[in-house]
């Protein structure tokens, strides 16, 4: 069999998606299975975006090897622990999306179904007390938690905020010493095989074919080799996330980086605000038939808390994904293979997902169909929930200030939401499967923050009796607050471990 | 805000419905919720085995397992050994435990497979604790100690269906449920909600509820005769119609197994209790008459036998589990012949489930859709393992076995079959019943070869590999060797005086 296995794999993009694909492939791949080659053009560039991660990064970094302070001083890191969310389900509102649970299971019934007990109890507690992330970031504190499985500390995740070029370079220069071969240079032309229609070389401008037997698309939105060699085909998703434009403004910090992400609906979009430690990264997602360029930027330009420090660049896109994210012999990872708005900082973790599943459908040159069939059906599935996620921000808001609002509000979504919805409402009952990405917590977290409270409470919370309710919630929400306190603050939790040499590299 | 359900009924017959009313009844403890069980507690004789989740079943009730095991005359079980689904008459276990461990991230069974296809014939069961267990008659309880091989093992319990029924009405009993010890013949439902309004008793009495679970056995008295739910038939999957059971007071040979072995007309299986081993024999009767089965399954067993017993095997499940103000549990809800898919497990996974899910009075229908997509994909899992060993065997020396050769695959079957025969990849989810283990123990048990392996395993040093698998298998030999064996073991938590 060996005599079949891939002997060259040409990565085409050098963006996030392209590093990250190369740095994990020259880990597993150990030099032991062909020669990894990645192209990239500096005339044309990468996006530039994509600074706020979610947790699941760790894992990701950990499985390289990377040494965590390390990586955190070369990419102007901060610590995340969740996402603020401002005027989603009214105007006036906020609340974070934390990464870590509400509370504790109490005689195995969640604990979401005692705290919503406790509001016809006449208790008012908002459920963001009961999560020691939440109470942490919006302190502004932070420490790295506990393994300790007993401890408070031990109930919250972490992620970064990061810039992403310089995440791009540290990776590169770990794919580089592990034999990765970096080619500079604009793919002009792609040859298929007759027969087949696979992939056969690329050709650059100047000439030179690179000739592969698996090419991973990282080319970004265009899909040089998956679309525009391919013609793949794209789903599109618009008709329920309507932002279809961003437009990216970096800004001076004026005040300590805070540990989370802040996203704030707008009229028809929403900004993002990703503290790193030299600047600040700003965006403005908006849906460009009711919102123009110029009022979108002005915007922008108008929250900006200190000076841009670059003019603002507009980004257009198309939410949806790639029909087939494995045809032939191409892989799309990245913004190839389609496109979610960053409102819950997913895409890459959709890059480090498709990475993962690749290595878990490694073809050879056989290419057995079952195995791209496999692949395809996974990563819908991750796509789709991440989808799902996202509609949920915009279909449950009560805002009818502007046209784009009220649309979000009456759209019809997908079943698979409509159901979960339905249940949560109607039972306080979270669905989720155990293999999502997305659990309890994470969507907790938004029907609460956005106004959908269950009907009703499980049951099984009367077992205990409500005096109980009545003692035991304070004592829980103090033990979170207690903790939250005696952590340092974020900005010395990273003058500690991990301050950047060169504050504006 | 709705109310809370007050008053739950369970009309019981099935072996599971006092475990169901217990589990109910320690849930709501501290509520005012009547909870009445109707059952006569005949009828529930037989044996019955289960899997390593049950152990979340017995948590959940607060259950003392070792106290359960003792009082019941159970025995542990580490798995299953099959033989004769092959022409080539090739055995093969099917443990609870894990075999190997990961080697740079990828699956153990492909460095397995990896020799296999060079011919090299390395056996999947060498590289599992509890395979080691099952050959040599061993037991211990798992370890939380991840670096000891002790971790790698699960257990499910071989139960006497009377005593454990027994037991669980005891414990439901001593939890305020009503044990009324008659069955229920007949129940009425309201004309304008559809729910079920009262069941009536032999005796004319009626028993009104605002919840009913119908643990009626095959006769589905609620869902069935009152509700009308559909049947979705499965003998198109799966041949057995009939089981005959027979007891033989043996003791002799106490290792933690099921022991299967398929005959001219189906299959049979073996389970050892503390005072007894029960045999019985699954077959189709339009190919097998009752008296022929009976004599097939004595003719292996010998004297001293107690009569045999049968009973039908309706293979499929209802088209829905809960509809309005009344759920199915048990053989109401689905039947499929008992190849190493518990049935009392699945009873147990059920109530767990519709505990998590428990409504309130109105018994609101989003409820009931989630509990029935999800118990839905409960009996499709299991379905497709047993169809598994049909579709794999290659016997065709009898009538049975030619007509297993015509049974359908599923489509969900057929996508699984096909990954693993291209690279000896598994398509598993991580709410399935059945572990990424027992896949691929039985599919390679059942000589299913994928035209590769996985790619990644050449990245590997083979030099390195061969001694790291050599040194799991003997790792495996000595762990085992230490291991108490099965009978002391049940000798030991039985105390000095058994029983
Ligand atoms: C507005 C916005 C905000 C975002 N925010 C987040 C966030 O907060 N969190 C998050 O996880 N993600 C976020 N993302 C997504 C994230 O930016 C991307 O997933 C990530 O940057 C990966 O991009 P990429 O590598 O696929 O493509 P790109 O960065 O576009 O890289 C494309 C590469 O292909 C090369 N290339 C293209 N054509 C050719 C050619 N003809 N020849 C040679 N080379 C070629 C280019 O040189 C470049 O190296 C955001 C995206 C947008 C648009």
């Amino acid at each position: 069999m060996r005599d079949q296995n891939l002997q060259d794999i040409v990565i085409v993009g050098g963006g996030t998606a392209g590093w990250m694909t190369a740095a994990m492939l020259s880990q597993v791949l150990d030099g032991q299975m062909g020669r990894i080659r990645l192209i990239e053009s500096d005339q044309i560039g990468t996006v530039g975006v994509g600074e706020a991660t979610i947790p699941t990064i760790q894992a990701f970094n950990k499985k390289l090897g990377i040494d965590e302070a390390e990586f955190m001083r070369a990419t102007n890191a901060t610590f995340k622990l969740g996402i603020e969310f401002v005027n989603w389900g009214r105007m006036g509102d906020a609340y974070l999306h934390p990464f870590g649970p509400y509370g504790k299971d109490i005689n195995g019934v969640a604990f979401h179904h005692y705290w919503r007990r406790s509001l016809e109890l006449g208790m008012d507690t908002p459920i963001g007390a009961y999560s020691l992330a939440n109470v942490a970031a919006k302190r502004d504190r932070f420490r790295h938690p506990s393994s300790e499985s007993q401890s408070i500390l031990s109930t919250y995740a972490y992620a970064y905020h990061f810039d992403a070029s310089q995440y791009a370079s540290y990776l590169r220069q770990y794919a580089e010493r592990r034999g990765v071969n970096r080619t500079e240079g604009k793919i002009v032309d792609v040859t298929l095989r007759p027969d087949d229609g696979f992939i056969e070389s690329v050709q650059l401008d100047g000439g030179r074919k690179v000739r592969g037997d698996l090419f991973i698309d990282c080319s970004g939105f265009r899909g040089l080799l998956i679309e525009e060699a391919l013609e793949t085909g794209y789903e599109d998703w618009s008709h329920w996330l309507p932002c279809d434009r961003a437009v990216a403004v970096p800004s001076e910090n004026v005040v300590d980086p805070s540990p989370y992400t802040r996203a704030t609906a707008g009229d028809a979009g929403w900004q993002w605000r990703i503290p790193l430690q030299h600047r600040m990264g700003n965006g403005h997602v908006y849906c460009s038939s009711h919102l123009s360029d110029d009022e979108a930027t002005a915007t922008a330009l108008a929250h900006l808390e200190g000076d841009a420090i670059a003019e603002p660049r507009v980004l257009r896109f198309t939410t949806g994904q790639r029909k087939q994210m494995w045809n032939r012999n191409c892989i799309a990872i990245g913004l190839s293979g389609g496109f979610l708005e960053p409102l819950e900082s997913t895409s890459i973790w959709l890059i480090q997902a498709a990475i993962a599943l690749l290595l878990q459908r490694f073809p050879d040159r056989n290419f057995d169909a079952a195995d791209i069939e496999d692949y395809n059906r996974g990563m819908r599935r991750r796509f789709e929930e991440v989808r799902d996620f996202l509609i949920l921000h915009y279909k449950a808001t009560q805002r009818s200030d502007t046209d784009f609002w009220k649309d979000c509000a009456n759209m019809s979504i997908p079943d698979s939401l409509q159901r979960r919805i339905e249940m949560f409402g109607k039972s306080g009952h979270v669905i989720f499967h155990p293999a999502e990405l997305f659990i309890e917590t994470n969507w907790l977290a938004i029907y609460l923050g956005q106004h959908i409270l269950p009907e009703t409470c499980d049951p099984r919370v009367h077992c205990a009796g409500d005096d109980f309710i009545r003692q035991r919630l304070p004592q829980m929400q103090a033990v979170v607050a207690a903790a939250a306190d005696e952590m340092p603050s974020h900005a010395s939790a990273i003058e500690q471990f991990c301050r950047a040499k060169a504050p504006h590299a | 805000m709705p109310e809370p359900l007050q008053s739950i009924v369970i009309v019981g017959g099935d072996e599971c419905a006092p475990a169901v009313a217990a589990c109910i009844a320690n849930s709501l403890r501290g509520t005012s919720a009547k909870i009445t069980l109707l059952d006569d507690m005949s009828g529930h004789s037989g044996v019955a085995s289960t899997l390593p989740q049950s152990t979340d079943f017995y948590k959940l009730l607060g259950f003392n397992e070792r106290s359960l095991v003792t009082g019941t005359g159970a025995t542990f079980k580490m798995g299953a050994e099959h033989s004769g689904w092959l022409r080539n008459n090739r055995r093969f276990i099917q443990s609870f435990g894990e075999h190997g461990t990961p080697i740079r991230l990828l699956p153990f069974h492909q460095y397995v497979l990896k020799h296999q296809l060079a011919d090299d014939a390395k056996n999947f069961d060498d590289y599992s604790l509890a395979s080691a267990a099952i050959l040599k008659g061993r037991f211990a309880y798992p370890s939380d100690d991840p670096n000891s091989l002790l971790s790698t093992i699960r257990y499910g319990l071989q139960v006497d269906t009377q005593r454990f029924a027994d037991a669980m009405l005891k414990y439901a009993v001593a939890a305020d449920v009503k044990h009324i010890g008659s069955s229920a013949i007949s129940a009425s439902v309201q004309a304008d909600s559809g729910f079920i309004a009262a069941v009536t008793l032999a005796d004319g009495t009626a028993i009104e509820g605002d919840f009913y679970i119908d643990c009626s056995g095959e006769r589905a008295l609620l869902i069935g005769d009152a509700l009308s739910v559909g049947y979705q038939n499965w003998s198109a999957f799966l041949p057995c119609d009939r089981r005959v059971r027979i007891s033989i007071n043996d003791v002799q040979d106490l290792s933690p197994t099921t022991r299967i072995v398929t005959k001219r007309d189906g299959w049979s299986r073996r389970m050892q209790l503390i005072d007894r081993a029960d045999f019985e024999f699954f077959y189709n009767g339009a190919i097998c008459s009752d008296e022929d089965a009976a004599q097939q399954l004595t003719q292996d067993v010998g004297t001293s036998a107690s009569l045999p017993e049968h009973r039908q095997i309706r293979a499929g499940r209802r088209e829905s589990f809960w509809r309005g103000n009344c759920v199915a549990i048990g053989r109401s809800a689905g039947d499929i012949e008992s190849l190493e898919v518990s049935a009392m497990s699945r009873a147990h996974g059920a109530v767990i489930r519709l505990m998590s899910l428990w409504p309130h009075i109105n018994c609101d229908p989003v409820i009931a859709s989630e509990y029935n997509r999800l118990t839905l994909l409960d009996y499709d899992h299991a379905r497709d393992f047993v169809s598994l060993f049909y579709t794999l065997s290659d016997r065709d020396d009898s009538d049975f076995w030619k007509h297993c050769q015509s049974l359908q695959t599923s489509a969900t079957l057929q996508y699984r079959l096909s990954l693993f025969r291209s690279r000896g990849r598994l398509s598993w989810d991580a709410d399935e019943i059945f572990s990424k283990d027992n896949w691929v123990s039985a599919l390679l048990g059942l000589n299913c070869l994928p035209r590769a392996c996985d790619p990644l395993v050449d990245v590997a040093d083979p030099e390195l590999v061969s001694q790291f698998m050599d040194e799991v298998r003997q790792a495996v030999r000595a762990a085992v060797d230490d291991m108490p064996r099965h009978d002391a073991f049940l000798k030991d938590l039985h105390g000095p005086a058994p029983r």
